[in-house]
């Protein structure tokens, strides 16, 4: 029970900032551009060019670094293991022993640019979800990808189920809890006990799940139809996505900072 | 005291923006054999409240004791669920057996009963809830009506053979019949079973008629608590809350106001009927 708050999908961070007002479709693009640059960039003085245009972001956006940081908690596991593999499993020129393993100088720079592109990258991502709600989201997503109706990908039908899914994330999550808690009050035990036993309790929770996640699905495609949903053709839209001038302003800041990066970081 | 809150202090999501106190500094108490109400309006705390009381949530700050022992450090977890019966909102929607013998015994097998206990106590829980036993047993609980499926939620937790039921909006969405069979069953759980009771709603005539003891919940802080007399007669600051005052109180607050002898604290129709009556007659002579 105690796992679920925890748990924050979507990771969406509510306040007001220039980030957050920015248009999304806008800052999936950036966010495109500056994932490429990370693969581009291949010396330490390009990744310090990124990382000081990311503290600026991250302070425009009004994110605390505790949620940059607890972003980055599930990966630490993965840049030990990658650094230790490379300082210690690289051929090249040897600039340290322990015992009978021997850090090499290649082994030590691929180890470390490799580890600092991935967190980059996280963080990066992350400030797209934190800025971004997945509502925003999926309306920037379908938008971009309104040019490949022509060639007949789904781009509306994709949105929705994006929309929808997103929707029912959280519901699911506290209905989730709701069983729970009511099986529990019922002596239901689902963090101990043998395999026989745990499986039982665990059907307690997923029948009573599975009836309710069929009743919303029924109840709202009911909801739609009732209300003339059929298809994207020819819908309009509550919210028009629109660039204004600070975004525009925004893009070309950041297209700067990445040619800088990118010059730096090939030197 | 069966249930024992001390400063009980209650945060949904700490230390994140979205972060919202949902119960402030409650300090509480309920005796063995009382019939409580608890009402407050929407999100004023009280189904936050009530899972302190068997130990699904922790208070970020204060205390929880049951029958003077603290949860989880001198009363284990399962102790507390068996003692403390608690009854969601829509409690149907736990309901998962193929069987209603199989999905009202749950509870006891948790408890690890033997095969004849289960038996006994699924039988004597489905009669608390006027369910009879025989022709109840074998269906699939999905089969039923919703005021039924309900009373086999409540009588899985009655299986548990509780000290304290608290239910949480035990009739919302019934039709009258469903709602006044339930009414019936847990008034008599409490007069003749001795079982504690904390029930929460929103319908106050509701409130007047069943209880003993009326906790007012507003913004996750007790705002009053006494007999349904004294809580009601606080009219004006329950209207402002945005709950409302039964109707046979408000008549009787009115009529006192216009100079009518009357007493306040009747919440039947008949009784109410007999005194407005009797005041009617001493005027006129
Ligand atoms: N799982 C949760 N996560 C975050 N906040 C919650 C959660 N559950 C309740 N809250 C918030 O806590 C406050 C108290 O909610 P609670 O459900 O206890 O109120 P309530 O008195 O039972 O209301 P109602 O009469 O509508 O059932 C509300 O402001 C609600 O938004
Ligand atoms: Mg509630």
């Amino acid at each position: 029970m105690r796992a679920f708050s925890k748990l924050t999908i979507g990771q969406y961070y509510p306040v007001k900032s220039l980030l957050h007002e920015a248009d999304p479709r806008l800052k999936i693009v950036l966010l495109f551009f500056i994932l490429t640059t990370l693969f581009v960039v291949n010396n330490f003085l390009g990744f310090i060019f990124i990382s000081f245009f990311l503290l600026m972001t991250i302070l425009a956006a009004k994110i605390p670094f505790s949620w940059i940081l607890r972003g980055l908690r599930p990966i630490i596991f993965i840049v030990l293991f990658t650094l230790i593999i490379h300082f210690f499993f690289t051929a090249g020129k040897p600039i340290a022993t322990f015992g009978p393993l021997v850090v090499t100088e290649e082994g030590f720079k691929n180890g470390t640019l490799l580890s600092v592109r991935f967190i980059l990258l996280i963080i990066v991502t992350s400030l797209l979800t934190f800025t971004t709600s997945p509502i925003e989201l999926t309306d920037g997503i379908e938008s971009l990808l309104t040019p490949l109706k022509k060639i007949k990908v789904p781009a509306h039908e994709l949105a929705m189920m994006m929309t929808i899914a997103l929707r029912f994330i959280p519901s699911l999550l506290l209905e989730t809890d709701r069983i729970m808690k009511a099986q529990v009050s019922r002596g239901a035990d689902f963090e101990s006990g043998n395999l026989f036993k745990r499986a039982r309790n665990l059907i307690s929770l997923l029948i009573p799940l599975f009836i309710g996640i069929f009743k919303r699905a029924d109840e709202l495609a009911l909801a739609m139809e009732s209300r003339c949903y059929r298809g994207g053709e020819g819908r309009t839209r509550l919210r028009v996505l629109t660039m204004r001038h600070g975004d525009w302003l925004i893009g070309m800041v950041t297209l700067l900072f990445l040619i800088m990066a990118i010059f730096a970081g090939r030197l | 005291m069966l249930i024992e809150l001390k400063n009980v202090s209650f945060t949904y999501m700490p230390d994140t923006p979205l972060a919202q106190q949902a119960i402030k500094n409650v300090g509480f108490s309920v005796r063995t054999g009382e019939f409580v109400g608890l009402v407050g309006p929407t999100g004023s705390g009280k189904s936050t409240l009530i899972q302190h009381f068997n130990g699904l949530l922790e208070p970020l700050a204060g205390e929880v004791l049951i029958d003077g022992r603290r949860i989880g450090s001198e009363i284990s977890a399962l102790l507390v669920r068996q003692k403390i019966g608690v009854v969601f909102q829509f409690p149907e929607n736990q309901l998962f057996e193929d069987t209603v013998f199989k999905d009202v015994a749950f509870g006891p097998c948790n408890l690890k009963c033997s095969d004849e206990e289960i038996e006994e106590r699924v039988r004597s829980a489905l009669k608390m809830v006027g369910l009879d036993y025989f022709e109840f047993k074998d269906r699939s609980p999905f089969t039923l009506s919703g005021g039924e499926m309900r009373r086999v939620a409540i009588a899985g937790v009655l299986a548990m053979n509780p000290s304290c039921l608290v239910l949480d909006e035990p009739t919302s969405g019934l039709d009258s019949i469903g709602k006044r069979e339930i009414l019936t069953h847990l008034e008599r759980l409490n007069k003749e079973h001795g079982l504690t009771i904390i029930l929460i709603s929103h319908d106050m005539n509701e409130i007047a008629r069943m209880v003993d003891r009326v906790v007012v919940l507003n913004e996750g802080k007790i705002e009053f608590d006494g007999s349904p007399k004294e809580v009601f007669l606080k009219r004006d600051d329950l209207l402002k809350m945005g709950l409302d005052v039964p109707e046979y109180a408000s008549l009787l607050i009115k009529l006192n106001e216009r100079g009518f002898d009357v007493p306040l604290d009747l919440f039947e129709l008949n009784e109410v009927k007999d005194s407005i009556v009797c005041a009617l007659e001493r005027r006129s002579r």
